[in-house]
């Protein structure tokens, strides 16, 4: 079973100047879309609603790209869209208080991201090298989570284990990976 | 940040990820970013790390290196996580399920609508087809994944577009179909595939084929674990495991598992079916995926391994029939009815009248076999003139009895024909051997023939051979009663068996362990030093030896 849409898409004939843009677009979307999908989740905090508000703050990208050319830094545009959309999306969940933190805890984060995302790519080269430290197990359970994409349930029957061990395991993973790659961007 | 907090920040911040924290955990970790302020950048780098792991590929960049060292320690996180369970902080964990809680996932629920109509609005140019898929699932990086290791009569659905042994896979490359043969892949990750046309397939990663349709076999080495085939409606992932996999054009899979355990995924993203399925077991699925049922399993009906050199297509049989590798077969039963060797000159022949009364006399030198991979030599034996060389690495024979260096009939796979006067074909016990049912090696005094097992062994990939296994005698039809025979099986020259002075309708089983190191398997008969035959008759006549049913016996 391949994750793969069940949507039907009928590709429009485009002109080439628009073909040229949505190129281009897409290119700078590629090379930065993960700094922009960092950004909403460590604010956002959960992959489900992030998922939505990145694919809210895609679709507002592609429709103000046009007028917005030239952009001097992509990801830093894209993380500015992402922002109101993140303000949007607390505005609906409102009504949840529980999901979402006050205003200056928001603000600490924000900085916080911010200031992270400066050295990304830095970071993201340590993370691959402290993937190849972690032992098989715990090598194994990151990949059945994410490149298998199964979910912590179907994990746990996987493996025989119940789900509380693969939440356990897996914050506990997390965790090591955070402090490999802290460890590692202070070695620098 | 002490021991003890980060491991509670690490599961807050984990539950949180995945939609399952409760209010109260959550306004527990918002507690604790407030009481800790360099919790809050620990927080925003667990999430980043977590995002990079879900959307880019980073995983697939770590390569996941050296996984052989690794294989002893794989899946061992029972023990290990009993004790970890043991000694952790309890915490509350919301029961699993299907959707998220309402009180966390209202609004995003609600936006789903929106956002599928958003996306449909966004699906109307080709920036918009390519975003979904960028927004959604990681753009890959182009990488091999894996390579085709070896090959039977592939026939690719372009002709041009060979595909040659060592060539690589990619993650991106579009499906191939293979309309007949059977390829076998490497993956990266060290599963090994066996693909049987016509089939359409993608590989997907270094631990993932996407089949389209047709029949594949998976043997997983114990690193490897998690081995995964997708089929449009199935997921099929292993844990530790062999089995095969069949994908119908009309949607059904049929998944047969000859070893260990796998689990079955079926459904969609919102019902999903998890079952396993273990060793013994068989299962169907149909509509999409939504009916499952039991079938039985089929154990020989999937090529587990082949062998570019030497055409070999393994079914699972459990023996190698040596008859069959006599008449140019495989062992398997490819090879052909009354074909053997002349000892004498080292070439196939295929018996016939011509050799009826053909009693050639030669030397005793050993004939080295090029024509067949797991044939080493022939050979006369004569022990007049010193030890019998019987092998190509020179191993020798030491107490080579002393023969006439005559010969008749040649070393043949089977035989019906009635050419000795006293019956058609072979017999021992009552029994008719050398037929297809009941194969056998005839080898009338005094030839010899040295299998290569090592050669065998690495076709197989390294399949332990156990024993050699047959029953030899002198057949029950031959020409007269005068017949006298010694009859040896050697393994590097050693004598690990042998029966001397049989006679005519005499018979008896064969059993010789073989070692791992053990490369060459000899099978040998001569007329004994003592028979006696009366004035006017060859030395060998009666020495209508056979070896019924040999086999080599795979474990």
């Amino acid at each position: 079973m391949e994750n793969k849409s069940d949507f039907v898409f009928v590709p429009k004939i485009m002109d080439k100047e628009d073909q040229v843009k949505s190129e281009e677009f897409l290119n700078l979307l590629m090379h930065k879309q993960m700094r922009i999908y960092a950004f909403i989740l460590s604010v956002i905090r959960n992959f489900e609603d992030a998922d939505d508000v990145f694919q809210d703050t895609v679709n507002t990208m592609w429709q103000k790209y046009p007028e917005s050319r030239p952009i001097g830094d992509f990801a830093a545009w894209g993380i500015q869209v992402a922002y109101y959309k993140i303000l949007e999306y607390r505005k609906k969940q409102k009504r949840n208080v529980h999901v979402h933190f006050d205003s200056e805890l928001f603000e600490k984060v924000l900085t916080a991201a911010k200031s992270v995302h400066l050295d990304y790519d830095d970071r993201i080269d340590k993370l691959k090298k402290c993937l190849k430290k972690l032992g098989p197990r715990g090598r194994k359970i990151i990949e059945l989570r994410y490149y298998q994409d199964l979910k912590p349930q179907q994990i746990s029957e996987l493996l025989g284990l119940s789900v509380l061990n693969v939440y356990k395991i897996m914050s506990r993973l997390h965790g090591q990976l955070v402090q490999c790659v802290e460890t590692l961007q202070r070695q620098v | 940040m002490d021991g003890k907090l980060k491991q509670e920040a690490d599961m807050l911040l984990y539950l949180t990820l995945e939609n399952k924290a409760s209010a109260a955990q959550i306004e527990r970790l918002d507690g604790l970013l407030r009481a800790y302020p360099e919790l809050v950048d620990y927080s925003v780098q667990y999430t980043l790390i977590a995002s990079a792991l879900r959307k880019s590929h980073v995983i697939l960049s770590a390569s996941f290196e050296e996984p052989s060292q690794e294989a002893d320690e794989q899946f061992t996180l029972l023990k290990v996580f009993a004790e970890e369970e043991r000694t952790a902080p309890t915490i509350e964990i919301p029961c699993e399920a299907d959707e998220p809680q309402p009180t966390l996932s209202s609004a995003p629920t609600a936006n789903k609508g929106g956002q599928k109509t958003a996306l449909y609005v966004l699906a109307a140019s080709l920036a918009a087809v390519l975003l979904f898929f960028a927004s959604v699932r990681l753009i890959p990086v182009r990488e091999p994944v894996a390579v085709l290791a070896e090959a039977v009569s592939p026939r690719w659905h372009n002709g041009s577009e060979a595909v040659a042994i060592g060539d690589s896979f990619y993650n991106t490359d579009e499906p191939k179909v293979l309309k007949s043969g059977t390829i076998e892949l490497e993956f990266t990750y060290g599963a090994r595939v066996v693909v049987e046309g016509p089939a359409e397939f993608s590989c997907k990663s270094d631990n993932m084929v996407h089949l389209q349709y047709g029949r594949l076999y998976s043997r997983v080495p114990q690193y490897a674990t998690g081995f995964t085939v997708n089929t449009p409606d199935a997921r099929i992932v292993d844990m530790g495991t062999e089995f095969g996999v069949q994908a119908n054009v009309d949607g059904t899979v049929e998944l047969h598992v000859t070893h260990g355990r796998t689990s079955l995924i079926t459904g969609d993203q919102k019902k999903t079916q998890l079952l396993e399925v273990a060793a013994g077991q068989a299962r169907q699925i149909s509509e999409q995926g939504y009916a499952i049922r039991e079938i039985s399993l089929k154990r020989r009906s999937f090529v587990q391994m082949i062998d570019t050199k030497t055409g070999l297509i393994w079914k699972g049989e459990k023996v190698i029939q040596l008859a069959d590798l006599v008449g140019g077969g495989n062992g398997l039963g490819s090879g052909g009815f009354e074909v053997g060797i002349d000892p004498g000159s080292g070439q196939y022949v295929t018996l016939g009248p011509a050799y009826y009364n053909d009693h050639p006399m030669v030397s005793s030198a050993y004939r080295q076999f090029d024509a067949h991979p797991f044939i080493d030599g022939v050979f006369v034996p004569n022990g007049a003139d010193g030890p019998q060389v019987v092998t190509s690495m020179g191993h020798r024979f030491e107490d080579c009895p002393k023969t006439n260096r005559a010969y008749f009939a040649r070393i043949i796979n089977g035989t019906t024909q009635e050419f000795g006067g006293g019956g058609p074909g072979l017999m021992l016990d009552g029994m008719v051997y050398g037929t297809e049912s009941r194969p056998a090696i005839f080898i009338h005094a005094n030839q010899g023939i040295t299998f290569d097992i090592a050669a065998i062994r690495r076709a197989l990939q390294g399949t332990l051979i156990s024993r050699f296994l047959s029953v030899c005698g002198i057949s029950q039809t031959a020409a007269s009663d005068y017949g006298m025979a010694d009859m040896y099986v050697l393994v590097e020259g050693q004598v690990r068996f042998v029966q001397k002075g049989i006679r005519k309708g005499q018979s008896c089983d064969v059993r010789v362990d073989l070692r791992e190191e053990d490369r060459f398997l000899t099978l040998v008969a001569v007329t004994s030093p003592d028979k006696q035959v009366p004035e006017g008759y060859n030395q060998e006549h009666g020495d209508w030896c056979l070896f019924g049913e040999p086999v080599l016996v795979l474990e």
